[in-house]
Protein backbone atom coordinates (compact mmCIF):
# COMPACT_ATOMS: atom_id res chain seq x y z
CA UNK A 1 0.00 0.00 0.00
CA UNK A 2 1.33 3.47 -0.91
CA UNK A 3 2.00 5.89 1.97
CA UNK A 4 -0.36 8.86 2.20
CA UNK A 5 0.26 11.48 -0.49
CA UNK A 6 0.98 14.23 2.03
CA UNK A 7 3.95 12.41 3.51
CA UNK A 8 5.39 11.82 0.04
CA UNK A 9 5.06 15.44 -0.95
CA UNK A 10 6.67 16.69 2.22
CA UNK A 11 10.01 15.16 1.29
CA UNK A 12 9.83 15.93 -2.41
CA UNK A 13 9.13 19.67 -2.24
CA UNK A 14 11.85 22.12 -1.31
CA UNK A 15 13.02 25.52 -2.39
CA UNK A 16 16.36 26.83 -3.53
CA UNK A 17 16.54 30.63 -3.57
CA UNK A 18 13.47 31.72 -5.57
CA UNK A 19 12.75 28.32 -7.10
CA UNK A 20 10.50 25.59 -5.78
CA UNK A 21 11.74 22.10 -6.65
CA UNK A 22 9.22 19.29 -6.98
CA UNK A 23 10.99 15.95 -7.11
CA UNK A 24 8.51 13.36 -8.29
CA UNK A 25 8.81 9.73 -7.18
CA UNK A 26 8.75 6.96 -9.79
CA UNK A 27 5.46 5.55 -8.59
CA UNK A 28 3.53 8.80 -8.55
CA UNK A 29 -0.15 8.71 -9.38
CA UNK A 30 -2.88 11.27 -9.96
CA UNK A 31 -3.73 11.37 -6.24
CA UNK A 32 -0.17 12.25 -5.34
CA UNK A 33 0.00 14.80 -8.15
CA UNK A 34 -3.19 16.36 -6.87
CA UNK A 35 -1.58 16.81 -3.45
CA UNK A 36 1.67 18.10 -4.98
CA UNK A 37 -0.29 20.49 -7.15
CA UNK A 38 -2.19 21.93 -4.19
CA UNK A 39 1.01 22.37 -2.22
CA UNK A 40 2.87 24.01 -5.11
CA UNK A 41 0.00 26.37 -5.89
CA UNK A 42 -0.34 27.28 -2.23
CA UNK A 43 3.40 27.90 -1.87
CA UNK A 44 3.68 29.98 -5.05
CA UNK A 45 0.67 32.15 -4.20
CA UNK A 46 1.63 32.75 -0.55
CA UNK A 47 5.40 33.07 -0.94
CA UNK A 48 6.00 35.94 -3.34
CA UNK A 49 9.72 35.17 -3.38
CA UNK A 50 9.06 32.01 -5.39
CA UNK A 51 8.88 32.82 -9.09
CA UNK A 52 9.62 29.45 -10.66
CA UNK A 53 8.95 25.77 -10.19
CA UNK A 54 11.25 23.02 -11.40
CA UNK A 55 9.82 19.53 -11.82
CA UNK A 56 12.62 17.04 -11.24
CA UNK A 57 11.82 13.83 -13.12
CA UNK A 58 15.10 12.03 -12.38
CA UNK A 59 13.29 9.24 -10.51
CA UNK A 60 10.76 8.62 -13.26
CA UNK A 61 11.52 5.55 -15.36
CA UNK A 62 7.98 4.78 -16.52
CA UNK A 63 4.83 6.84 -16.84
CA UNK A 64 1.47 6.07 -18.40
CA UNK A 65 -0.65 8.38 -20.48
CA UNK A 66 -3.11 9.05 -17.66
CA UNK A 67 -0.40 10.22 -15.27
CA UNK A 68 1.30 12.20 -18.03
CA UNK A 69 -1.97 14.06 -18.63
CA UNK A 70 -2.25 14.70 -14.89
CA UNK A 71 1.31 16.10 -14.82
CA UNK A 72 0.47 18.27 -17.80
CA UNK A 73 -2.54 19.69 -15.92
CA UNK A 74 -0.45 20.40 -12.83
CA UNK A 75 2.10 22.30 -14.90
CA UNK A 76 -0.62 24.34 -16.64
CA UNK A 77 -2.12 25.25 -13.27
CA UNK A 78 1.26 26.32 -11.91
CA UNK A 79 1.86 28.44 -14.99
CA UNK A 80 -1.53 30.14 -14.51
CA UNK A 81 -0.53 31.37 -11.05
CA UNK A 82 2.42 33.12 -12.65
CA UNK A 83 5.39 30.84 -12.02
CA UNK A 84 7.94 29.99 -14.65
CA UNK A 85 8.23 26.26 -15.21
CA UNK A 86 11.33 24.15 -15.63
CA UNK A 87 11.90 20.46 -16.20
CA UNK A 88 15.02 18.59 -15.28
CA UNK A 89 16.70 15.19 -15.46
CA UNK A 90 14.31 13.64 -17.95
CA UNK A 91 15.60 10.24 -19.14
CA UNK A 92 15.73 9.16 -22.80
CA UNK A 93 12.73 6.84 -22.49
CA UNK A 94 10.51 9.43 -20.84
CA UNK A 95 11.57 12.12 -23.34
CA UNK A 96 10.67 9.85 -26.26
CA UNK A 97 7.40 8.91 -24.58
CA UNK A 98 6.36 12.53 -23.97
CA UNK A 99 7.14 13.51 -27.57
CA UNK A 100 5.43 10.46 -29.04
CA UNK A 101 2.33 11.10 -26.93
CA UNK A 102 1.93 14.50 -28.63
CA UNK A 103 1.65 16.34 -25.32
CA UNK A 104 3.26 19.80 -25.26
CA UNK A 105 4.37 20.50 -21.73
CA UNK A 106 4.14 24.23 -20.92
CA UNK A 107 7.71 24.61 -19.66
CA UNK A 108 10.07 27.50 -20.31
CA UNK A 109 13.27 25.54 -19.72
CA UNK A 110 14.56 21.99 -19.55
CA UNK A 111 17.95 21.10 -18.16
CA UNK A 112 20.16 18.17 -17.29
CA UNK A 113 19.88 18.81 -13.57
CA UNK A 114 18.36 21.27 -11.09
CA UNK A 115 21.20 23.80 -11.29
CA UNK A 116 21.24 23.68 -15.08
CA UNK A 117 17.48 24.30 -15.22
CA UNK A 118 17.63 27.10 -12.66
CA UNK A 119 20.37 28.79 -14.70
CA UNK A 120 18.13 28.60 -17.76
CA UNK A 121 15.11 29.96 -15.92
CA UNK A 122 16.82 32.96 -14.33
CA UNK B 1 16.51 1.79 -25.61
CA UNK B 2 18.22 0.43 -28.67
CA UNK B 3 16.26 -1.76 -31.04
CA UNK B 4 17.84 -4.70 -32.76
CA UNK B 5 17.23 -8.14 -34.11
CA UNK B 6 16.67 -10.40 -31.09
CA UNK B 7 19.38 -12.94 -30.44
CA UNK B 8 18.01 -16.43 -31.05
CA UNK B 9 19.40 -19.72 -29.85
CA UNK B 10 17.11 -22.70 -30.19
CA UNK B 11 19.52 -25.60 -30.68
CA UNK B 12 21.09 -25.18 -27.26
CA UNK B 13 17.81 -25.11 -25.36
CA UNK B 14 16.94 -28.80 -25.42
CA UNK B 15 18.27 -31.74 -23.47
CA UNK B 16 19.10 -35.15 -24.97
CA UNK B 17 15.94 -36.60 -23.40
CA UNK B 18 13.71 -33.92 -24.91
CA UNK B 19 15.23 -34.38 -28.35
CA UNK B 20 14.90 -38.16 -28.18
CA UNK B 21 11.21 -37.69 -27.37
CA UNK B 22 10.85 -35.13 -30.20
CA UNK B 23 12.37 -37.52 -32.74
CA UNK B 24 10.58 -40.53 -31.24
CA UNK B 25 13.84 -42.33 -30.52
CA UNK B 26 13.54 -45.13 -27.97
CA UNK B 27 16.55 -46.53 -26.08
CA UNK B 28 15.92 -49.73 -28.05
CA UNK B 29 16.58 -47.82 -31.30
CA UNK B 30 19.98 -46.76 -29.99
CA UNK B 31 20.62 -50.38 -28.99
CA UNK B 32 19.89 -51.45 -32.57
CA UNK B 33 22.44 -48.95 -33.92
CA UNK B 34 25.00 -50.04 -31.36
CA UNK B 35 24.29 -53.62 -32.45
CA UNK B 36 25.32 -52.63 -35.99
CA UNK B 37 28.49 -50.91 -34.81
CA UNK B 38 31.05 -53.74 -34.94
CA UNK B 39 30.07 -54.81 -38.41
CA UNK B 40 29.42 -51.33 -39.80
CA UNK B 41 32.57 -49.63 -38.47
CA UNK B 42 34.99 -51.34 -40.92
CA UNK B 43 32.75 -50.12 -43.74
CA UNK B 44 32.79 -46.46 -42.74
CA UNK B 45 35.81 -45.72 -44.89
CA UNK B 46 34.00 -47.25 -47.84
CA UNK B 47 30.93 -45.08 -47.13
CA UNK B 48 33.13 -41.97 -46.98
CA UNK B 49 34.87 -43.03 -50.18
CA UNK B 50 31.46 -43.24 -51.90
CA UNK B 51 30.59 -39.90 -50.39
CA UNK B 52 33.60 -38.25 -52.06
CA UNK B 53 32.82 -39.95 -55.36
CA UNK B 54 29.28 -38.62 -55.09
CA UNK B 55 30.59 -35.18 -54.16
CA UNK B 56 32.90 -35.21 -57.18
CA UNK B 57 29.75 -35.20 -59.29
CA UNK B 58 28.73 -31.92 -57.63
CA UNK B 59 31.51 -29.35 -58.20
CA UNK B 60 29.64 -26.69 -56.21
CA UNK B 61 30.22 -28.78 -53.09
CA UNK B 62 33.89 -29.35 -53.89
CA UNK B 63 34.34 -25.57 -53.83
CA UNK B 64 34.11 -25.70 -50.03
CA UNK B 65 37.42 -27.56 -49.79
CA UNK B 66 40.27 -25.11 -50.00
CA UNK B 67 43.02 -27.68 -50.42
CA UNK B 68 43.92 -31.34 -50.40
CA UNK B 69 44.98 -30.87 -46.79
CA UNK B 70 41.62 -29.46 -45.71
CA UNK B 71 39.87 -32.30 -47.51
CA UNK B 72 41.96 -34.85 -45.60
CA UNK B 73 41.13 -33.09 -42.35
CA UNK B 74 37.39 -33.11 -43.10
CA UNK B 75 37.60 -36.76 -44.09
CA UNK B 76 39.15 -37.59 -40.73
CA UNK B 77 36.42 -35.62 -38.97
CA UNK B 78 33.76 -37.47 -40.94
CA UNK B 79 35.17 -40.80 -39.80
CA UNK B 80 34.97 -39.60 -36.19
CA UNK B 81 31.44 -38.31 -36.86
CA UNK B 82 30.10 -41.62 -38.15
CA UNK B 83 31.91 -43.66 -35.51
CA UNK B 84 30.22 -41.50 -32.91
CA UNK B 85 26.93 -42.00 -34.71
CA UNK B 86 27.34 -45.79 -34.47
CA UNK B 87 28.22 -45.48 -30.76
CA UNK B 88 24.70 -44.00 -30.46
CA UNK B 89 25.44 -42.49 -27.10
CA UNK B 90 23.07 -39.50 -27.22
CA UNK B 91 24.11 -37.34 -24.30
CA UNK B 92 24.96 -33.68 -23.74
CA UNK B 93 28.42 -34.14 -25.25
CA UNK B 94 26.91 -35.74 -28.36
CA UNK B 95 24.52 -32.79 -28.80
CA UNK B 96 27.36 -30.30 -28.30
CA UNK B 97 29.40 -32.02 -31.00
CA UNK B 98 26.49 -31.89 -33.49
CA UNK B 99 25.83 -28.21 -32.71
CA UNK B 100 29.48 -27.42 -33.27
CA UNK B 101 29.27 -28.96 -36.73
CA UNK B 102 26.27 -26.76 -37.55
CA UNK B 103 28.24 -23.72 -36.43
CA UNK B 104 31.17 -24.70 -38.66
CA UNK B 105 28.79 -25.09 -41.62
CA UNK B 106 27.37 -21.63 -40.91
CA UNK B 107 30.85 -20.13 -40.67
CA UNK B 108 32.03 -21.54 -43.98
CA UNK B 109 28.66 -20.79 -45.57
CA UNK B 110 27.88 -24.40 -46.57
CA UNK B 111 24.31 -24.33 -47.89
CA UNK B 112 21.89 -26.47 -45.85
CA UNK B 113 20.71 -27.94 -49.16
CA UNK B 114 24.16 -29.51 -49.72
CA UNK B 115 24.35 -30.79 -46.17
CA UNK B 116 20.95 -32.48 -46.38
CA UNK B 117 21.95 -33.94 -49.78
CA UNK B 118 25.09 -35.38 -48.21
CA UNK B 119 23.18 -36.79 -45.23
CA UNK B 120 20.69 -38.36 -47.60
CA UNK B 121 23.51 -39.98 -49.55
CA UNK B 122 25.15 -41.42 -46.42
CA UNK B 123 21.75 -42.56 -45.11
CA UNK B 124 21.31 -44.61 -48.29
CA UNK B 125 24.73 -46.18 -47.70
CA UNK B 126 23.88 -47.01 -44.09
CA UNK B 127 20.61 -48.57 -45.18
CA UNK B 128 22.65 -50.73 -47.57
CA UNK B 129 24.80 -51.88 -44.68
CA UNK B 130 21.66 -52.54 -42.63
CA UNK B 131 20.24 -54.64 -45.46
CA UNK B 132 23.41 -56.74 -45.59
CA UNK B 133 23.31 -57.20 -41.84
CA UNK B 134 19.68 -58.32 -41.77
CA UNK B 135 20.52 -60.95 -44.35
CA UNK B 136 23.11 -62.30 -41.94
CA UNK B 137 20.68 -61.96 -39.02
CA UNK B 138 18.09 -64.31 -40.54
CA UNK B 139 20.11 -67.27 -39.27
CA UNK B 140 19.94 -65.98 -35.69
CA UNK B 141 17.33 -66.90 -33.10
CA UNK B 142 15.91 -63.38 -32.67
CA UNK B 143 16.93 -61.44 -35.80
CA UNK B 144 16.70 -57.66 -36.05
CA UNK B 145 14.36 -56.77 -38.87
CA UNK B 146 15.32 -54.30 -41.58
CA UNK B 147 12.35 -52.06 -40.72
CA UNK B 148 13.56 -51.73 -37.14
CA UNK B 149 17.10 -50.93 -38.28
CA UNK B 150 15.82 -48.39 -40.77
CA UNK B 151 13.62 -46.73 -38.15
CA UNK B 152 16.57 -46.54 -35.73
CA UNK B 153 18.94 -45.09 -38.32
CA UNK B 154 16.33 -42.61 -39.58
CA UNK B 155 15.55 -41.39 -36.05
CA UNK B 156 19.15 -40.63 -35.16
CA UNK B 157 20.03 -39.24 -38.60
CA UNK B 158 17.07 -36.87 -38.38
CA UNK B 159 18.02 -35.82 -34.86
CA UNK B 160 21.56 -35.10 -36.09
CA UNK B 161 20.28 -33.18 -39.11
CA UNK B 162 17.78 -31.24 -37.00
CA UNK B 163 20.45 -30.23 -34.50
CA UNK B 164 23.01 -29.30 -37.12
CA UNK B 165 20.51 -27.28 -39.18
CA UNK B 166 19.13 -25.50 -36.10
CA UNK B 167 22.61 -24.71 -34.89
CA UNK B 168 23.39 -23.45 -38.42
CA UNK B 169 20.35 -21.15 -38.29
CA UNK B 170 21.22 -19.97 -34.76
CA UNK B 171 24.77 -19.13 -35.81
CA UNK B 172 23.56 -17.27 -38.89
CA UNK B 173 21.04 -15.35 -36.75
CA UNK B 174 23.83 -14.46 -34.35
CA UNK B 175 26.03 -13.24 -37.22
CA UNK B 176 23.11 -11.21 -38.59
CA UNK B 177 22.49 -9.78 -35.13
CA UNK B 178 26.13 -8.75 -34.81
CA UNK B 179 26.17 -7.27 -38.31
CA UNK B 180 22.95 -5.41 -37.60
CA UNK B 181 24.46 -3.95 -34.43
CA UNK B 182 27.59 -2.93 -36.34
CA UNK B 183 25.55 -1.34 -39.14
CA UNK B 184 23.41 0.48 -36.60
CA UNK B 185 26.48 1.82 -34.83
CA UNK B 186 27.87 2.98 -38.15
CA UNK B 187 24.58 4.49 -39.30
CA UNK B 188 24.13 6.53 -36.11
CA UNK B 189 27.61 7.81 -35.29
CA UNK B 190 26.63 10.34 -32.63
CA UNK B 191 29.91 12.06 -31.77
CA UNK B 192 30.75 14.62 -29.12
CA UNK B 193 32.79 16.93 -31.33
CA UNK B 194 33.38 19.46 -28.59
CA UNK B 195 32.60 19.76 -24.93
CA UNK B 196 28.79 19.70 -24.75
CA UNK B 197 28.24 19.55 -28.52
CA UNK B 198 27.00 16.40 -30.25
CA UNK B 199 27.02 15.92 -34.02
CA UNK B 200 25.22 13.31 -36.07
CA UNK B 201 25.69 13.45 -39.84
CA UNK B 202 23.24 11.18 -41.64
CA UNK B 203 23.88 9.82 -45.10
CA UNK B 204 21.64 7.62 -47.22
CA UNK B 205 18.09 6.49 -46.82
CA UNK B 206 16.20 7.01 -43.57
CA UNK B 207 13.25 4.78 -42.84
CA UNK B 208 11.13 4.59 -39.70
CA UNK B 209 13.36 1.92 -38.18
CA UNK B 210 16.50 3.98 -38.69
CA UNK B 211 14.74 7.10 -37.40
CA UNK B 212 13.88 5.24 -34.21
CA UNK B 213 17.49 4.04 -33.89
CA UNK B 214 18.68 7.62 -34.39
CA UNK B 215 16.37 8.92 -31.68
CA UNK B 216 17.45 6.23 -29.23
CA UNK B 217 21.15 6.75 -29.98
CA UNK B 218 20.89 10.54 -29.69
CA UNK B 219 18.90 10.53 -26.43
CA UNK B 220 21.28 7.98 -24.89
CA UNK B 221 24.26 10.08 -25.97
CA UNK B 222 22.71 13.19 -24.40
CA UNK B 223 22.07 11.31 -21.18
CA UNK B 224 25.71 10.19 -20.95
CA UNK B 225 27.45 13.32 -22.24
CA UNK B 226 25.02 15.89 -20.77
CA UNK B 227 25.44 17.75 -24.05
CA UNK B 228 23.77 21.13 -24.43
CA UNK B 229 23.85 21.25 -28.23
CA UNK B 230 22.97 18.64 -30.83
CA UNK B 231 23.44 19.02 -34.56
CA UNK B 232 21.62 16.68 -36.93
CA UNK B 233 23.04 17.12 -40.41
CA UNK B 234 20.84 15.61 -43.11
CA UNK B 235 22.56 17.10 -46.16
CA UNK B 236 23.34 13.53 -47.25
CA UNK B 237 19.68 12.50 -47.20
CA UNK B 238 17.73 12.72 -50.45
CA UNK B 239 14.13 12.12 -49.46
CA UNK B 240 12.03 11.48 -46.38
CA UNK B 241 8.46 10.28 -45.98
CA UNK B 242 5.79 11.53 -43.57
CA UNK B 243 6.74 9.22 -40.72
CA UNK B 244 10.44 10.04 -41.01
CA UNK B 245 9.84 13.80 -41.24
CA UNK B 246 7.74 13.58 -38.09
CA UNK B 247 10.43 11.53 -36.41
CA UNK B 248 13.13 14.11 -37.21
CA UNK B 249 11.03 16.84 -35.63
CA UNK B 250 10.26 14.58 -32.66
CA UNK B 251 13.99 14.04 -32.12
CA UNK B 252 14.53 17.78 -31.72
CA UNK B 253 11.61 18.01 -29.27
CA UNK B 254 12.83 15.06 -27.22
CA UNK B 255 16.36 16.44 -27.01
CA UNK B 256 14.92 19.77 -25.82
CA UNK B 257 13.10 17.97 -23.00
CA UNK B 258 16.47 16.57 -21.92
CA UNK B 259 18.00 20.04 -21.85
CA UNK B 260 19.77 19.85 -25.18
CA UNK B 261 19.13 22.34 -27.99
CA UNK B 262 18.89 20.76 -31.45
CA UNK B 263 19.71 22.14 -34.86
CA UNK B 264 18.88 20.38 -38.10
CA UNK B 265 21.27 21.39 -40.84
CA UNK B 266 21.34 20.69 -44.56
CA UNK B 267 17.62 20.25 -45.20
CA UNK B 268 17.33 19.90 -48.98
CA UNK B 269 14.67 21.86 -50.92
CA UNK B 270 12.82 18.58 -51.60
CA UNK B 271 12.72 17.63 -47.92
CA UNK B 272 11.77 21.17 -46.98
CA UNK B 273 8.80 21.02 -49.37
CA UNK B 274 7.79 17.62 -48.04
CA UNK B 275 7.78 18.86 -44.45
CA UNK B 276 5.65 21.90 -45.33
CA UNK B 277 3.25 19.94 -47.54
CA UNK B 278 2.76 17.45 -44.74
CA UNK B 279 1.74 20.28 -42.42
CA UNK B 280 4.35 19.38 -39.82
CA UNK B 281 4.72 22.05 -37.12
CA UNK B 282 8.25 23.46 -37.45
CA UNK B 283 8.08 26.70 -35.46
CA UNK B 284 10.17 25.31 -32.61
CA UNK B 285 12.71 23.65 -34.88
CA UNK B 286 16.05 25.36 -35.26
CA UNK B 287 17.56 24.92 -38.72
CA UNK B 288 20.62 26.07 -40.65
CA UNK B 289 21.52 25.58 -44.29
CA UNK B 290 24.92 24.02 -43.63
CA UNK B 291 26.65 22.05 -40.95
CA UNK B 292 29.22 24.84 -40.72
CA UNK B 293 26.50 27.36 -39.79
CA UNK B 294 25.10 24.94 -37.21
CA UNK B 295 28.56 24.46 -35.70
CA UNK B 296 29.05 28.21 -35.59
CA UNK B 297 25.75 28.66 -33.73
CA UNK B 298 26.50 25.86 -31.30
CA UNK B 299 29.95 27.22 -30.52
CA UNK B 300 28.45 30.66 -29.97
CA UNK B 301 25.76 29.23 -27.66
CA UNK B 302 28.51 27.54 -25.66
CA UNK B 303 30.38 30.83 -25.43
CA UNK B 304 33.11 29.65 -27.75
CA UNK B 305 34.62 31.60 -30.63
CA UNK B 306 36.65 30.29 -33.51
CA UNK B 307 39.73 32.32 -34.37
CA UNK B 308 42.20 31.78 -37.14
CA UNK B 309 45.61 31.12 -35.63
CA UNK B 310 48.90 32.40 -36.95
CA UNK B 311 49.52 29.14 -38.85
CA UNK B 312 46.21 29.58 -40.66
CA UNK B 313 47.06 33.01 -42.10
CA UNK B 314 47.34 33.14 -45.86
Amino acid sequence: MNPPAASLTAGSLFSIRRTLIAKLPNNFDSQLLQAVSSEILQTVSTNKEINSVVFDLSNITTIDRFDLDALHDVMKAVKLVGARIGLCSIGPGIAALIVNSGIHLPHQAAGHDIQDTMDLLH
Amino acid sequence: MTTSIPKVSVAGEHSAEELMRLYRIQPSHLEVIRGMRDQARPRINGVIEHFYQWMGEHPAMMAFFESEESMLHVRKMQTVYWERFLDANVDAEYLRDRRRIGEIHARIGLPVMFYIGAINMVYDELKGIARDLTKQETNKQSPIHLEEMDQSLAGLIHLDAGLICQSFVDKRDQLLHEQSQAVMAMSTPVTEIWDGILLLPIVGIIDSRRSEDIMNAVLDAIKHSKAKEFILDISGVGVVDTAVANYLISITKATALMGCRSTISGISPAISKTIIQLGIETDDVNTTSTMMDALGESFANRGLTIKRGSKGKK
